[in-house]
């Protein structure tokens, strides 16, 4: 219905189009630019790989998308990849990420040992968590490193399509035992989208101050454009109530993330920015140090770009007619007001799950702006501004 | 229901009250980058 919107109405009367050239800097969405107060160079996304260093995982979530192997990380990899960090000066993030990557906890000591003097660079490890323990919380709690786990809400939505709901549990309580907080990923399932309340007392009672809900990427599973929108939108009232209301503040990355994006055209995600950073601002590194876009392309030769041992972190180009082509040729995006300015559809989703949530996106960008510009003091209740 | 999203009336912000948006939240470089959530951000 969006879209059909879109299509009859001139995008210039658009409140959306409105806003965004309000900003002075563009009549049209060809050439926007960062709002003229902003510093484009205090806000340079940073550089990220994604480390995948082991594929063995201690689970077996039905809907995970990574392929499970045996295979261990060889030293020689390990100091290739340390070799390629330390040739980089700009801002790095280095997520840690597999397969379960606690398995692999004393190379990843090993690795933020060796870089705990470089100013540069930030650690985060995605973890199922039911690993984890008090060493390594200290660890991780001295160096600074990001800790997300994931869980999928209560024992109820988590225990769908995930196990271990008590171990996970007992991780994060273990965390804020010892004063170290946890983000958390939720996948949403055909459970919890009924019941976001259900969903956000989970976190509420967790102590999890930010969160971030993911799609679940298969090609068996798909949700209902509305549906998904009446989540969210349930989620947005959910947290502006919780937020005006109680010392315990909660933050959901997807608002937040928009939010930065619509109102001050900050790139705050690589994956949400315009054409995303796959190959260019993001590569994904596996156990034998191939290189590849980013975690969807791992074991796709077609789209390897080379190995830690050859590549140059600081000069390569993604070479990769494919992916180039393949944005251009996303038919729905053509008529798109938004299609110059975020990429709503993850372009690997699209072509490995056949995930295409436009109409959700939009609908949401809409419901967002039209709260916003109704009580702008709103925004401080979405975005963490401690 | 999205009837609501045609009406062109909605006033949009100043850039001086988005300004002092911007100032007072403070965002961080550090919490720019990877879609991944970051403690404190």
């Amino acid at each position: 219905m969006i879209n059909n919107y879109l299509e009859i109405d001139s995008y210039k009367n658009n409140f959306i189009f409105k806003s965004i050239c309000s900003w002075g800097v563009s009549n049209t969405l060809d050439n926007l630019k960062l709002m003229p107060f902003l510093d484009i160079n205090s806000f340079e996304i940073p550089f990220v790989i994604i480390f995948k260093i082991t594929k063995n995982c201690n689970l077996n979530c039905k809907y995970c998308y990574s392929t499970k192997n045996n295979i261990l990380i060889k030293d020689s990899v390990i100091n290739s990849f340390c070799k390629m960090v330390s040739q980089y000066n700009k801002s790095l993030q280095i997520i840690f990420h597999g397969g379960e990557p606690l398995l692999e906890f004393d190379k990843i000591k090993s690795i933020i040992l060796k870089f705990k003097n470089k100013k540069n660079i930030t650690f985060s490890i995605q973890t199922n968590g039911t690993l984890l323990n008090r060493s390594m919380i200290l660890f991780l709690k001295k160096y600074n490193v990001n800790l997300s786990i994931s869980i999928d809400g209560p024992k109820i939505y988590n225990d769908v399509y995930r196990i271990d709901f008590s171990k996970v549990s007992n991780s994060i309580k273990l965390c804020h035992s010892l004063n170290f907080e946890p983000t958390v990923i939720s996948v949403l399932n055909y459970k919890s989208i009924k019941n976001p309340e259900i969903l956000f007392n989970f976190y509420k009672k967790f102590k999890i101050k930010l969160f971030k809900i993911n799609l679940i990427d298969s090609k068996k599973f798909s949700y209902d454009s509305s549906d998904l929108f009446n989540f969210y939108k349930k989620l947005f009232f959910l947290i502006i109530n919780n937020n005006l209301t109680n010392s315990f503040k909660i933050y959901e990355l997807t608002f937040s993330n928009l939010l930065k994006k619509l109102l001050f055209n900050i790139d705050t995600d690589n994956c949400n920015k315009l054409n995303c950073g796959a190959g260019t601002k993001l590569i994904a590194v596996n156990v034998l140090g191939d290189i590849y876009p980013c975690d969807y392309f791992l074991e796709y030769n077609k789209f390897k770009m080379g190995n830690i041992n050859k590549f140059n972190i600081n000069n390569f180009s993604l070479n990769n007619i494919f992916i180039i082509n393949y944005f251009k040729n996303i038919s729905i995006c053509n008529s798109c007001i938004f299609k110059n300015f975020l990429s709503c559809n993850c372009f690997a989703k699209s072509y490995f799950f056949g995930k295409k949530y436009c109409v959700f996106w939009k609908e949401l960008i809409y419901f967002i702006m039209l709260e916003i510009y109704s009580d702008i003091n709103k925004v401080y209740l979405l975005i963490n501004s401690d | 229901m999205l009837d609501k999203y045609k009406s062109n009336n909605l006033k949009v912000p100043d850039k001086s009250v988005l300004k002092k948006l911007f100032d007072k939240l403070d965002i961080n470089q550090k919490c720019l980058g990877t879609g991944w959530p970051i403690n404190n951000c």
